[in-house]
């Protein structure tokens, strides 16, 4: 076999399995990672737009968490099958999923060291940066109970 | 400046609105980013220099919004919503919003007699 036929054929191959097993070894880090964190005693998150009557709070303050993160070859290469037949992108919805839970635990993060009991008003902003990433910020009002 | 995103400031009480507030920034990824970026694409995993990027713009649209306020003589900016625009490919603009006001805290008010 050529130079030639090596970097038209067998090149993009070995990338996108590269990709697609170095991919899926730090997706699993990642939700090891999440689950962890999940388990960390958090404030009440709600996306009710003021505290319910009943509750006195105080110190209201914005808090925030932001992920982005990158699909990988194998991931951009299924979805794109995908596009050819329809149906659920599980893969994509998958590092979607991600993003969100972590942007929310960053804003979990900022809201715990401020000592807040909720977060109020809890939503969620997609921002597209670059090309095939999951871009989320999560943002909310922190506020302790009186 | 108390910046919240809900309707009210828990504790206090509004007494004076001074009206809609913006600011917005529009940041482009540098060379740099981009070809980390790129190499990070093959794996997968997090983008952390678009993360600081989403970060920095973030604070900034606050900030511009908050200077706007200030100007208002305002105290708070109550009902902050943002929302973001894929402008360009490879620039993002980030829009902050929400209403100036002027509130008391609750220990503040003089109870009404009687």
């Amino acid at each position: 076999m050529g130079p030639f036929e090596l970097s038209f054929f067998v090149l993009p191959i070995v990338v996108l399995l590269v990709g697609a097993v170095a991919g899926s070894v730090i997706e699993r880090r990642h939700l090891a990672s999440l689950a962890r964190r999940e388990e960390l005693p958090s404030p009440i998150l709600t996306d009710l737009g003021a505290p319910p009557a009943g509750i006195v709070t105080g110190d209201a303050r914005l808090v925030f968490g932001e992920a982005v993160l990158g699909a990988d070859r194998g991931k951009e290469f299924v979805s794109s099958l995908r596009n050819l037949v329809g149906g659920e992108v599980v893969s994509l919805q998958k590092l979607m999923t991600r993003a969100r839970r972590e942007a929310r635990l960053r804003m979990v993060d900022e809201a715990r060291a401020l000592g807040a009991d909720f977060v109020l008003n809890v939503r969620f902003e997609i921002c597209e940066v670059g090309g095939k990433a999951a871009d989320v910020i999560c943002y909310g009002t922190a506020v302790r109970r009186r | 400046m108390i910046v919240v995103n809900i309707e009210t400031v828990p504790g206090h009480r509004i007494v004076e609105l001074r009206g809609l507030v913006q600011g917005n920034t529009i940041r482009a990824k540098h060379l740099g980013r981009d070809i980390g970026a790129g190499l990070k694409n093959l794996v997968g995993g997090e983008l952390r220099a678009y993360t600081e990027l989403m970060t920095e713009a973030r604070r900034e649209a606050l900030e511009r919004m908050i200077e706007q306020a200030r100007q208002l003589n305002a105290n708070a900016v109550v009902n902050v919503r943002f929302t973001t625009t894929n402008v360009a490919s490879g620039a993002a603009e980030l829009y902050a919003y929400g209403t100036a006001v002027v509130v008391v805290a609750d220990s503040d008010v003089t109870p009404p007699t009687g």
